[in-house]
């Protein structure tokens, strides 16, 4: 399975077991965020370390799993997401778009 | 780039010889004991070519090729049962099932390999044929996502490059809009996502564009930040646009005063390379992903140029790209080998086909536009 779910006390903590995400992967993975945030006002975190390359399709899913989150008035927040990875966020202002935290503790303490 | 073929057998011994044979036959093959792992491996990979023995413990082919036609993102590959089997009964089955053919394992390697090439050629010139029928309708349409030619201004040169994926029209998209003789907008977007879906949407986004761009000069506005909220606005409100987003290079060219600004939504870096200097250098915007937020939080910058000096705008396909199997984005890497071929004084043609070559494999439509300040 490409994506491991947990059901934590206050979220749901969602892991990619992708080295490359791409295409192929990404509208399955929109539709795993999707029916995992149908409850109102979902808490998300979605643990990226294991991706060492993404490219815009899967960036696509992530947005659009973001913007479904928000709309349910939910959070949504990105864990261990590698340096490369990382560096591509920044420069395209995606680290503005999505909460970004160091660890699953930090995040579960930072979201609301 | 040699074609990938997923290989399913539990016998190890048949799996090594045909792994070897497909490799020496310049093919890059998958190997898979399972079904199970087989579908582990189609998770990651998409092959041109499926190989399946029959007779495995668990689940059998046959159970295979139903899961394959069951699962969208499979049921279309090309599926080959190889097998020890030759009764009437197992061949009919396995047709029934839309098995491409059947072969016995028994076979001359050499009649095997021509098989499959047959098989591989006749599903690509398939493809093609497809490709190229939606692709006379398109022109037919008027339904273009790239320019016909470059631009020769009286101060300004605006070539372009673009590189589908695979063949496949893509997400990218570029248009040049002269308002008059003094002014130009040069617009570089990229849809996210890949091939067709991308490309369908492209047009969308390239009518807002086009629309924004032209209302808010008709009101006598030539601020990018400001076209670009006043896109990202309509874009935002557009339901059918709901989960799809774009990223935008927006560029207004005066040509009277030699003056470029420029404005970005989630875009790569604007680059500059200046003949004195000798370097390249990064010209970050502010502004988020189209259609996300309301308010995108856009603002502009002039970039100074003079005589000599060359701008380049650049899609993510273009810092994209796979080497030993890997895939990498860098943008770094993509700017030291710009400024070596800048510094040769190479031409655009130089350029485009010293870095997009076959050497590096793209992964995905790229796209490249030079400003040169003449």
């Amino acid at each position: 399975m490409n994506y491991k779910k947990q059901v934590l006390d206050n979220a749901t903590l969602i892991t990619v077991n992708l080295s490359e995400a791409g295409l192929n992967q990404s509208e399955e993975f929109k539709n795993f965020i999707y029916d995992n945030s149908s409850a109102s006002e979902p808490k998300l975190v979605i643990d990226m370390s294991n991706i060492k390359y993404m490219d815009s399709s899967f960036i696509g899913a992530l947005v659009a799993g973001l913007k479904h989150v928000l709309s349910k008035n939910g959070e949504m927040g990105l864990v261990n997401i590698q340096d490369d990875v990382l560096a591509l966020f920044e420069l395209t202002r995606l680290d503005k778009v999505f909460k970004i935290y160091d660890s699953v503790e930090d995040a579960l303490i930072n979201l609301k | 780039m040699g074609r990938k073929i997923l290989l399913v057998d539990d016998e190890l011994l048949q799996l090594v010889l045909m792994d070897k044979l497909l490799k020496n036959a310049g093919f890059l093959p998958m190997r898979a004991n399972s079904v199970d792992n087989a579908f582990k491996i189609l998770e990651d990979e998409i092959p041109d070519l499926i190989i399946s023995d029959i007779e495995m413990p668990e689940k059998d082919g046959f159970d295979f090729r139903k899961l394959i036609l069951e699962d969208i993102r499979y049921k279309d590959i090309p599926f080959l049962f190889l097998t020890s089997h030759n009764d009437q009964i197992f061949i009919q089955r396995g047709l029934d099932l839309k098995a491409i053919d059947y072969i016995d394992k028994d076979i001359p390697q050499s009649q095997l390999l021509s098989k499959i090439n047959n098989i591989l050629v006749t599903v690509r010139e398939q493809k093609e044929k497809s490709i190229n029928d939606l692709k006379i309708v398109a022109d037919k349409l008027n339904l273009k996502n790239v320019p016909n030619k470059s631009l020769k201004l009286k101060n300004f040169e605006v070539d372009f490059f673009h590189m589908t994926y695979q063949n496949h029209p893509g997400g990218d998209f570029i248009d040049f809009i002269k308002i008059n003789d003094r002014f130009t907008f040069i617009v570089l977007g990229d849809v996210m996502g890949k091939k067709w879906g991308a490309w369908f949407f492209s047009f969308s986004f390239l009518s807002y564009i086009r629309s924004a761009i032209r209302l808010c000069v008709f009101d006598g506005n030539l601020s990018v930040a400001q076209i670009m909220q006043r896109i990202n606005q309509v874009i935002h409100a557009d339901d059918f646009l709901d989960d799809i987003f774009a990223t935008l290079s927006l560029v207004l060219i005066d040509d009277e005063e030699g003056k470029i600004t420029y404005s970005g939504a989630s875009d790569l870096p604007v680059l500059r390379y200046q003949s004195t200097e000798k370097k390249v250098q990064q010209f970050k915007s502010k502004g988020l992903l189209l259609g996300f937020f309301e308010n995108g939080n856009y603002t502009e910058q002039v970039i100074e140029n003079s005589k000599g000096d060359q701008l380049f705008l650049l899609t993510d396909g273009a810092i994209d790209y796979e080497s030993n199997g890997v895939k990498k984005t860098d943008i770094n890497f993509f700017i030291h080998q710009l400024e070596d071929l800048l510094i040769e004084k190479s031409t655009f043609k130089e350029i485009t086909t010293g870095i997009f070559n076959q050497e590096k494999y793209q992964v995905d439509d790229c796209s490249l536009i030079s400003i040169k300040r003449i």
